[in-house]
């Protein structure tokens, strides 16, 4: 792993949207993200968690330059997506796929589910047409559909199976990459967990890497391996999953750990727990020094003047908070 | 505690091409003044359709309610004229609905939305209604509410959308409120936040509470009373703490073992993915037996002989299950 690149490395990615206007008073730029660093590694799966309007969706798309990225780098297998077009940006974008939130709407309600998996296959102008079929029959099995379902439409599925097969979709290219936007989000519970199970079976046996990208850290913490937490377009606490849900540091983490609720009535009303009172800072208007410093139970003076660096606590876990370095200035 | 709401064997049909299909059959069950009671299931399983035969909004000329009751005090909300149901929707009767972001009209400020409900049902005049509206805003937690209610539906996020929801229908005080999965949509953080706050108006108003979910979570931090529905059918009723530490029905075992949490301190692993083999199925496609049959760990021969009957149990709960009695789901529960 140490001699070769990362699958996956983000170094100080920046997303901007520019509100534009006439009147000078009313332009407007948002750091929707903020110079983030993330690296996935052959067969490891990173969880991005945030609330809505952290940015999390935003870097997925700018990873896959849905989105303009403002500055830093992508590198995929070392390459930097950023720099490349046309035909190389063409190949590079075979390596690295997406896999949406909405089943409902990811899909063309025109195609075939034979159809809808093949496209990227046609795309890349890859294999014959006879062939495609081929694929397709053997991609539907290892998402666990039956192939009869290859000549449906997406509209006489259920919403788990649809889901099914925007994945069979987006691994059909056999990419290192997959961004998962919400995949489970939804969907029942149980059938969240039949789709999860199938992610970390789809990692095993192809050693595909993922980007899982949720509001809910439960959601993510049986698959990841290394978990980010995202507010307000930066990271503010990133580290093994293991530690980063069992022991969050960031007061942000530990309220998203708090939000899940227990699954027993008794362990659940008597917890002691902090409910974020207020809602997300506004990425066009954030405020100096700490960025979670309007919601957070801990605030101290010196957060609202000095935004607190991204540290390494020297077990691999990173935590940007005031609690946990020596107070500068 | 008085009952408001009691759906009496309820059976709802819906039409597929030619042929009118079962998808609620014989669901019965009560709500009392100041209790919330979740009606629990994954799509498929008639929970929303039993809840809109409620609101009287089925789409009629696909959905009907075939037989039974839905009394509400002493009226029968399935026999009244729409008149007279329109009067009892939105005033008596209030809906909390799935996603707050798209039940609200875009084209009309918030205002005018609140002041609509309650110039037609209390008959306000237009000052008046928006002295009201303010004081609604302000009870569901909507800073600076005087100012905001000229505000449309897109100045606001998600949570706050749900909250001005909230707010409409706690309007006419009703004593019962239907909350259709009222948290889906939102982030876990502000799902908190709207939980507790259903919680607290709820009590204020004593008013009856009608949660319909997925998600055993929310359950467990909200609600009172449980039914568990599969493919149309009540499969287990019971109170909240009962059925979290003895569920009686396997449908009910697996969605708990489904429900995600974070791990606990002291675990080493995070819970494993547990899941339900199969798919619900389609109506028309019901089993003869037991309709969970196919899919359960514990099926036997017998199960499939002939329509399981919702049993009282010796604790007072109900449980349609024939096996229930010899089942422990202390082993399984323990491997999951």
């Amino acid at each position: 792993m140490s001699t070769q690149p990362p699958v996956l490395e983000v170094r100080d990615l920046s997303v901007t949207f520019a509100r534009r206007s006439l009147l000078p008073s009313r332009r407007q730029v948002s750091h929707v993200v903020d110079s983030i660093d993330l690296t996935v590694h052959k067969g490891r799966t990173l969880g991005l968690v945030g609330e809505s309007g952290s940015g999390k969706s935003t870097t997925a798309k700018a990873i896959v330059r849905l989105a303009p990225a403002r500055s830093g780098s992508v590198k995929l297998n070392g390459v930097d997506l950023l720099s490349l077009r046309g035909e190389e940006l063409k190949q590079a974008r075979r390596r690295v796929q997406m896999v949406f939130q909405d089943p409902y709407s990811s899909l063309d309600p025109t195609m075939t589910v034979a159809e809808c998996i093949a496209e990227p296959l046609a795309v890349h102008r890859i294999g014959a047409r006879a062939s495609r079929r081929d694929t397709v029959l053997e991609m539907l099995e290892q998402v666990g559909l039956p192939t009869s379902m290859a000549d449906l439409m997406p509209s006489q599925l259920s919403g788990g199976q649809r889901q099914r097969v925007a994945i069979a979709r987006a691994i059909c290219l056999h990419p290192d990459l997959v961004l998962c936007d919400e995949p489970v989000s939804a969907l029942d519970v149980s059938t969240q967990n039949r789709i999860l199970q199938m992610l970390a079976d789809l990692r095993s046996t192809h050693g595909i890497s993922f980007v899982l990208i949720s509001h809910n850290l439960a959601a993510v913490q049986q698959l990841a391996d290394e978990v980010a937490v995202m507010y307000c377009g930066t990271i503010v606490e990133c580290g093994p999953a293991r530690n980063v849900t069992a022991l969050p540091k960031h007061p942000y983490t530990q309220a998203l750990v708090a939000a899940v609720p227990y699954p027993d009535p008794e362990v659940q009303r008597k917890r002691e727990r902090v409910v974020l009172s207020g809602e997300p800072a506004n990425p066009a208007n954030r405020p100096t020094g700490c960025v979670f410093q309007s919601r957070c139970p801990q605030v101290m003076p010196v957060c609202q003047t000095t935004t607190p660096a991204l540290t390494d606590d020297g077990s691999g876990r990173s935590v940007a908070c005031h609690l946990y370095q020596p107070i500068v200035g | 505690m008085t009952e408001v709401l009691r759906v009496d064997r309820l059976h709802v049909d819906a039409r597929v091409g030619q042929k009118w299909l079962p998808v609620v059959t014989d669901v019965s069950f009560a709500v009392r003044a100041g209790e919330i009671m979740g009606l629990v299931g994954e799509s498929g399983s008639g929970k929303t359709v039993t809840c809109l035969s409620v609101l009287g909004l089925l789409p009629r000329t696909d959905v009907r309610v075939r037989t039974g009751a839905i009394w509400f005090h002493d009226r029968d909300l399935t026999a009244i004229s729409r008149r007279d149901l329109e009067d009892v929707r939105g005033r008596s009767i209030a809906l909390i609905p799935q996603e707050p972001s798209a039940s609200l009209n875009p084209a009309f400020t918030v205002g005018d939305q609140m002041t609509e409900i309650l110039r037609r049902h209390e008959k306000l005049g237009r000052a008046e209604a928006r002295r009201r509206a303010v004081g609604l805003l302000d009870e569901v937690g909507i800073p600076a509410a005087a100012s905001r209610l000229d505000d449309y539906p897109h100045h606001f996020s998600g949570g706050m959308c749900q909250r001005v929801l909230i707010a409409m229908a706690l309007a006419c005080n009703p004593e019962i409120i239907i909350a259709d999965e009222p948290t889906t949509a939102l982030d876990v953080t502000v799902q908190a936040q709207i939980l507790s706050l259903i919680r607290e108006k709820a009590a204020q108003h004593h008013a009856a509470v009608l949660l319909v979910t997925h998600d055993m979570g929310v359950v467990a931090e909200v609600c009172d009373r449980v039914v568990v529905m599969y493919a149309g059918q009540i499969v287990e009723s019971a109170d909240i703490v009962p059925i979290f530490h003895r569920p009686r029905h396997p449908y009910t075992e697996r969605l708990l073992a489904a429900t995600p949490r974070m791990v606990q301190h002291g675990e080493i692993d995070p819970p494993a993915f547990a899941y339900i083999p199969g798919s619900m199925p389609r109506p028309g496609t019901y089993a003869t037996g037991c309709r969970f049959g196919p899919r359960c760990a514990f099926h036997e021969e017998r199960c499939d002989a002939a329509q399981v009957p919702l049993r009282s149990l010796p604790e007072g709960n109900l449980a349609r299950c024939v096996r229930t009695d010899e089942l422990d789901f202390a082993e399984t529960r323990s491997r999951a």
